[in-house]
């Protein structure tokens, strides 16, 4: 029905005119009503769009220091191969540091954010990136340390690291970064 | 005498014989000569209408290279249309109709089938008026 | 911009199909000859849009309805408009002269003519002719048209070009959603969502956060948009209208809620979540926020987008060990058939309205690039020549792809014609990425 009224609409706003002769004036107020309502279509007209002035959005958690905490020199972040989630040794050699650390901070809460580099789609390395961060998950876990006190978090390709476009850059963004909230 | 009359009537008899035989290679000769000037007429014909079949199918196929690169659609569609177009002795289009398609030909493609014809106008000369036909009925093929 | 090498092909096409021309006459001498055409090239129409008469009247020069006109109808790949440049001044300024048009290849012809009527208010007429058979198709009034709203009348009498010479839909009276990363030196990294006209100009900022967003989806009657914000430091569903006053967070579960795709209905939204354990669709119904799981696959399942009559489903699954389109129908969503098989990586499926393509992106040599799938024959073809795409989204008409890609100095938004033939980059200034085309603003 409501389909069938704007057409109606469109039809009135668009006479046709006839071949070679000049075009009926057209008017009357409805029309003209019509003509600019028609043109921007319902529910977005230039003024009916408000944009949310949400500066404040996503604010309270960007307060959190988005830097890692290295502990003993060693970076907590642990790299991946291109659609990898595999870890290696130096991977391994980073998880099996931080395991003897977090066992001597047993009621430290660990996030785990898991990230890819830009290439490929988007919602793809959104789940690339879960899956990294559950493969340092599991290797923590094997090694002891509590399930309960993991968070495991994906950013996909949204918060790289490094902004270049280049092999250099997206092998510092195929990574999963740890963090350690209350620290 | 009697031997003379004979002599005399053998040679009359002789004589028309002759001239019988005469007149009859005289009729034989007209007639073949009769029927040579056919044969040759009707080769001369024969040759003309070949000719001007030929010269035809040279200047139709003339015609058809003109509508085919004249031919251009935004999209395909394996659709078989028939044309009918009337064309002046110059080669100006006069008249074009879609006049059937095979399937689902949308309007585009039925456009797309006219428009060539006449993008192609004025088409190709005929080189005489005996090659020449007012009448074409173009067969587009998409493939 | 034209790709050379498709050119080419349709040339040795052209000169093949010229081999096959076949003559027959006809056995009585007063039958009409009858002769077959075979082949016939594919091309863009060629289209003059003369300049619109007392254009002056219009104060601002973005306000140039001719030119708006040739830079959609050109973005379509089907059009090839002439350059106003090309145009003879004598011409354009005298009376119509399709003899002219005719001669210099211009099959059709748009003239127009802006009259004030007011302060800030305008008349547009508009007619299209076709110079080869005299045959006007389109004769139209815009009445009382503010000059804030020219533009959007311009893309309406382009989508009635379009829809009169194709006999397909238009397409550009309509809109783009993206995201805007605003990366002002001394301030931190911020992300817009933004809708612009779908040519990518007059933009309006709907959000701003300073935590990423991105997969928009717009819902079918163009009045909200779902996407994925991470405002709370995790992957969340949301859901808000255009106009500001509805905004909600429909999908916050632990793990992974993203890939909003909202039903050609409108009533349900397709999405990924992982509370399960590992990404699965999920369909939303959205008046009741009901949840019912369409996939149980312990691989990756996301990216899931409806068919055009809204039975089935396209989404990405890495079950066979790297990212293929698979296809699944409501009714019976444990029956899933593979639809891509040529390539390594095959990502972000989106379903044409016409039922008959899909688009996704391919990992290819050179690169990520958006390649189009008949469904109908399973042929794939890759039609980008830009290598780091994502986000592919079709047109309403069917007929064009925007996506976004990097170049130099950050993400691009460009369109692509579904047929390969033109690529334009989007004037929106800035970092953006992430397009969404909407639905058609007005009804046609």
């Amino acid at each position: 029905m409501k389909n069938l009224s704007r057409i109606a609409l469109l039809s009135a706003v668009s006479i046709l005119l006839a071949a070679c002769s000049d075009p009926p004036v057209d008017d009357s107020a409805a029309n003209k009503a019509t003509v600019v309502d028609g043109a921007m279509g319902n529910g977005m007209s230039s003024n009916g769009l408000k944009g949310m002035d949400l500066n404040a959005l996503g604010a309270m958690s960007a307060l959190e220091d988005d830097k890692n905490y290295a502990v003993g020199g060693v970076q907590p972040t642990i790299y991946f191969g291109f659609d990898q989630f595999s870890l290696d040794d130096k991977a391994q050699a980073v998880v099996s540091h931080y395991v003897r650390y977090l066992s001597t901070k047993p009621n430290l809460p660990i996030v785990l954010e898991g990230n890819c580099d830009e290439r490929g789609s988007s919602e793809y390395n959104m789940a690339l990136g879960e899956r990294r961060a559950k493969a340092v998950r599991d290797a923590l876990v094997v090694s002891g340390i509590a399930t309960s006190r993991i968070k495991v978090v994906s950013f996909g390709e949204e918060k790289p690291a490094a902004e270049g476009h280049d092999e250099t850059a997206w092998a510092l963004n195929r990574r999963v970064d740890m963090k350690f909230p209350q620290q | 005498m009697k031997k003379k009359a004979e002599q005399e009537a053998k040679d009359k008899a002789e004589a028309d014989r002759k001239a019988k035989e005469a007149k009859e290679q005289a009729q034989r000769e007209a007639s073949l000569k009769k029927a040579l000037q056919a044969e040759r007429e009707a080769e001369a014909k024969a040759a003309n209408t070949a000719m001007v079949q030929k010269e035809r199918s040279t200047w139709i196929s003339a015609i058809g290279a003109k509508v085919q690169r004249a031919w251009t659609r935004d999209t395909n569609e394996n659709v078989v249309c028939d044309v009918y177009t009337r064309q002046t002795r110059d080669g100006d289009v006069k008249e074009v109709r879609v006049q059937n398609c095979q399937g689902d030909a949308s309007d585009a493609y039925k456009r797309s089938v006219e428009l060539a014809v006449r993008r192609a106008s004025p088409l190709p000369k005929a080189p005489s008026d005996e090659v020449f036909k007012s009448e074409i009925i173009f067969i587009f093929r998409p493939q | 911009m034209r790709f050379q090498g498709k050119m080419m092909h349709q040339q040795i096409k052209t000169v093949i199909a010229g081999l096959a021309l076949l003559v027959s006459l006809a056995a009585l001498a007063d039958d009409p000859v009858r002769v077959e055409i075979t082949g016939g090239t594919e091309q863009s129409y060629p289209i003059a849009v003369t300049p619109f008469k007392n254009q002056v009247a219009i104060a601002n020069p973005d306000y140039n309805i001719a030119q708006i006109i040739r830079d959609d109808l050109g973005r379509s790949g089907s059009f090839n408009p002439m350059r106003e440049a090309d145009m003879s001044p004598v011409m354009v300024a005298g009376d119509l002269n399709l003899d002219y048009w005719r001669k210099v290849g211009q099959d059709y012809v748009v003239i127009g003519e802006v009259r004030p009527q007011g302060t800030d208010m305008y008349q547009v007429d508009m007619r299209l002719i076709n110079s080869l058979n005299q045959q006007e198709l389109v004769a139209r009034r815009w009445n009382g048209v503010s000059g804030q709203l020219l533009r959007a009348a311009a893309h309406q009498m382009s989508d009635a070009i379009y829809s009169a010479i194709t006999g397909r839909g238009g397409a550009f009276d309509s809109r783009m959603a993206y995201i805007r990363i605003d990366r002002t030196p001394g301030k931190r990294k911020m992300f817009l969502l933004e809708v612009a006209d779908s040519d990518g100009y007059a933009p309006r900022t709907i959000l701003r956060s300073y935590m990423p967003l991105m997969s928009i989806s717009w819902s079918p009657d163009a009045t909200r948009l779902a996407y994925v914000s991470f405002e709370n430091r995790k992957p969340e569903v949301i859901i808000q209208s255009l106009d500001g006053r509805l905004r909600q967070s429909v999908a916050s579960f632990d793990g992974i809620n993203s890939a909003p795709a909202w039903s050609p209905d409108g009533r349900s939204l397709l999405m990924t979540l992982s509370k399960g354990g590992n990404p699965d669709i999920y369909v939303m119904d959205v008046a009741t926020r009901r949840l019912t799981q369409l996939t149980f696959d312990p691989a990756i399942e996301t990216e899931a987008t409806w068919a055009a009559d809204g039975q089935s489903i396209f989404f990405n699954s890495d079950r066979r060990g790297q990212p293929q389109v698979f296809q699944a129908s409501l009714a019976s969503p444990r029956d899933v058939k593979r639809i891509t098989f040529d390539g390594k990586y095959n990502a972000k499926p989106i379903a044409s309205p016409d039922g008959r393509y899909i688009a996704y992106i391919r990992q290819d040599v050179g690169g990520f690039k958006i390649t189009t799938q008949d469904l109908t024959t399973g042929d794939s073809k890759v039609i980008s020549s830009t290598g780091s795409d994502e986000s592919p989204s079709f047109s309403p008409n069917g007929d064009m792809i925007a996506y976004s890609y990097n170049d130099y100095r950050g993400g691009v938004i460009a369109v692509l014609s579904r047929n390969g033939r033109a690529f334009t980059k989007l004037n929106i200034a800035g970092d953006v990425r992430d397009p969404a085309w909407g639905p058609l603003t007005t009804a046609q």
